[in-house]
């Protein structure tokens, strides 16, 4: 299909769905065709996530074809292929799967995630060493009071600070400001579904 | 000799002249015109009396004079080889003479006085004057005035007129001396105009002082010499001095200071990490409970939970929706633990979904690894849904309609809808709980919009702590959409501790208190640290850039 019939296709079919589900909420004669169009949208994202994992493949066997990278690619596309086969073939609950994922996922993200926290840790003892003004200070001084009003310190604990300070910060000046963030998240999310629904942005590619 | 004509030269003078004339008359300088030819005794020359009154009486003195000498003295000495005994002499000839050339001209009255003699000499003698001793410029001058006075003679006219347009002889250049010739304003510039200047092309080849034929810009020339000592000012010889400086050391290598600083940091972040699992792992192999849990009014949100729970009834279906990211199990992991724990221990019926793909793998994980005592897990009285594919417009869609969302479980192909804890689930709000586990807040806030508005009680959500800011808003929400939360492990240790009940909470809290203190005094440390070596950078600066300025100054 040419490029020039495509937009304007794909662009109807957009609006007229995304219509169609705001639609619903004030019409409860169109909750059947929300139910089917959000039903659509189900298959859709589960085709959608084997594309992915398609194309993931692809991209890294190509790598492995030109020569760039060639063993982290080669390793992937092992690794995705072996995985993929074996728990097609034993099911999520199978034994090798089930050690594949407690034994070599899970502990791989949870280290990167530890890593993580020593990384936030030299970044924030090295702040001041890198930038020194005002609101670096203010930043690093509102982190150690975060810090110290969460637990107790060395099994010491200080009332003063996880009794008073820290339920203050938490509370009262943490909640306010998320609150603000959430009304402008809010709002930005209204105006970009009121825009993809008017056909001004068309993140589909129309 | 010019011809003069027979008109009369009065009529055609110019209008000033006349007035002179009239002017010279009345004062009586000049007989009229008119009456001259009759004064005349011959008749057309002018008498030397006519003549004395209108020569200017010097050079009636100097005729005298020279008469007088050519009838005295026959010869006359030249001037200046006479001695000084003819001094004498001459001025006795000069008392005789009269006054010299050299000598001032003689006061009126001597010159009246002399002047009648001299008409009555002039009158008995020739008008002409004598040629034989007289000086060369009069004997030159003679025969031109034998032309004048007979043109004058002829006309019939006593006085030369001054101005004639028809009598008008052109004048011939006199030969003006080098000397006089080397004063004339202007000469150097002329001659030297006139040597560079001279044309040397066209037509007006060989004069001077006209334009130029060939334009300037087509004359070749060498260009003129320039002094080649070049004048730079003080700001200049800085500046090379600084363009030298550079170019010195552009062959020298550079220390690359980013490599000098890689090993420290590299060397810090061992040492932290090293530091950070020691105070994490040493409270967890040495066991005990130092650090005091959390206080009963410490975490409300938690309470309500703990309350919701407790009032569960038994056999109740439960929602568990486990939305935990793997990298974050370990963190949710005990809370989860507490509330699930609980859960189980009221003998709810668990029903778990999960819209990642490594949710239903994480529920097992943690029902085998930490709730495998109890019975309802070990006998496998709990349904798990799987994973539900299609994000936000899933949780939409089950929240109107669960058994159309997921109509079949996928990894068994088993309706889960015959199951005994779902029989009667119709919706959402046919729950008796619906529990959210999530590690992020951006899940946990999609469950909140799409079905907190269907439930009529709410929903109670365990989190990690870094999404616990942004859910706590929604506690204080009208109408309800969020009853309750337990967030971290602040928040496992407190709820085991409501339930008097010891587990991953209260393991990992002496840890999670040493290794914060740990990270705190890092921080602290480095942070003093950094700002002792910023505070000595920027005075070092500022003394550079004041030295720097005083050497501009």
């Amino acid at each position: 299909m040419k490029k020039a019939l495509r937009a304007p296709i794909s662009t109807l079919v957009a609006i007229a769905t995304g219509a169609a589900v705001v639609l619903s909420f004030f019409f409860f004669e169109l909750e059947e065709l929300r139910g089917l169009i959000l039903g659509w949208v189900i298959l859709l994202a589960a085709v959608a996530l084997l594309l992915g994992l398609a194309n993931l493949f692809l991209v890294h066997f190509h790598k492995i074809r030109r020569g760039e990278s060639r063993v982290y690619s080669f390793v992937l596309v092992a690794a995705m292929l072996v995985t993929f086969i074996i728990t097609l073939l034993q099911g999520s609950l199978g034994v090798f799967p089930n050690w594949l994922f407690n034994y070599v996922q899970v502990p791989m993200e949870s280290s990167l995630m530890a890593m993580l926290a020593v990384t936030l840790t030299l970044a924030a003892a090295r702040a001041l060493q890198q930038r020194s003004d005002l609101m670096s200070i203010v930043f690093i001084a509102a982190l150690l009071v975060l810090l110290a009003s969460s637990a107790p310190l060395f099994g010491l604990e200080l009332p003063w600070l996880t009794r008073t300070l820290g339920p203050y910060f938490n509370q009262e000046l943490s909640v306010g400001a998320m609150r603000g963030l959430l009304i402008g998240v809010g709002l930005g999310t209204l105006t970009t579904g009121l825009r993809v629904l008017l056909g001004i942005d068309r993140p589909y590619g129309g | 000799m010019p011809s003069h004509s027979s008109q009369d030269p009065e009529e055609n003078l110019p209008d000033w002249l006349k007035d002179l004339r009239k002017r010279q008359q009345q004062e009586g300088d000049i007989e009229p015109r008119e009456t001259a030819p009759e004064q005349t005794p011959s008749g057309g020359e002018p008498s030397p009396e006519q003549k004395g009154e209108e020569e200017p009486e010097w050079l009636l003195e100097i005729r005298r004079r020279h008469q007088e000498e050519a009838s005295t003295q026959p010869h006359r000495t030249p001037p200046g080889e006479g001695s000084e005994e003819d001094v004498p002499h001459e001025e006795e000839g000069r008392e005789k003479t009269g006054p010299r050339l050299t000598d001032t001209p003689p006061a009126p009255e001597e010159a009246q006085e002399a002047e009648p003699p001299k008409e009555e000499e002039r009158g008995e003698k020739e008008p002409t004057l004598p040629t034989g001793e007289l000086p060369d410029w009069l004997q030159g001058a003679e025969p031109e005035e034998k032309g004048d006075q007979e043109s004058l003679q002829n006309e019939g006219a006593t006085s030369v007129p001054a101005f004639s347009q028809n009598d008008i002889e052109p004048l011939s250049p006199g030969e003006v001396p080098s000397w006089l010739e080397a004063l004339r304003p202007g000469a150097e510039t002329r001659k030297s105009r006139a040597s560079e200047e001279e044309e040397s092309t066209g037509p007006l080849a060989g004069l001077s002082g006209v334009l130029p034929a060939e334009p300037e810009i087509a004359r070749f020339g060498y260009t003129p010499s320039r002094p080649s000592r070049l004048e730079i000012s003080e700001n200049q010889q800085r500046h090379a001095s600084v363009l030298e400086r550079l170019i010195a050391t552009e062959g020298q290598s550079v220390v690359d200071q980013s490599q000098v600083r890689i090993l420290p940091i590299r060397i810090l972040r061992y040492v932290i990490g090293v530091l950070l699992v020691l105070a994490t792992t040493l409270p967890l192999l040495v066991g005990g409970q130092a650090a005091p849990r959390p206080e009963m009014e410490a975490y409300p949100e938690s309470a309500r939970v703990y309350n919701a729970i407790e009032m569960l009834p038994a056999d109740s279906p439960v929602l568990v929706v486990f939305e935990v990211e793997t990298s974050l199990y370990g963190e949710v992991a005990a809370p989860a633990s507490a509330v699930l724990s609980h859960l189980l221990q009221k003998q709810g019926r668990l029903v778990f979904l999960a819209t990642d793909p490594t949710g239903p793998a994480l529920v097992e994980r943690l029902l085998t690894a930490e709730l495998a005592a109890q019975p309802s897990v070990a006998t496998g009285d709990y349904v798990n849904l799987g994973y539900l594919s299609g994000g936000i417009a899933a949780l939409r869609q089950f929240s109107a309609d669960p058994r159309a969302a997921l109509p079949e479980i996928a990894r068994t192909g088993e309706d889960p809808w015959t199951r005994q804890a779902l029989e009667n689930v119709d919706s959402l709000d046919d729950f008796a709980l619906v529990v959210i586990m999530t590690s992020e807040a951006e899940t946990g806030k999609a469950w909140i919009e799409q079905s907190g508005t269907t439930l009529s009680n709410g929903l109670l959500m365990v989190s990690s702590a870094q999404a616990a800011p942004v859910l706590l808003p929604y506690l204080q929400s009208h109408p309800a959409t969020l009853n309750g939360l337990v967030a971290g492990f602040s928040g496992a240790s407190y709820y085991e501790r409501l339930r008097a009940d010891v587990g991953l909470g209260t393991m990992y809290w002496n840890a999670y208190s040493y290794a914060l203190g740990a990270a705190l005094i890092l921080i602290l440390i480095g942070g003093l640290y950094g700002r002792t070596i910023q505070s000595g950078s920027d005075n070092q600066t500022s003394t550079g850039e004041e030295h720097s300025n005083a050497d501009q100054q």
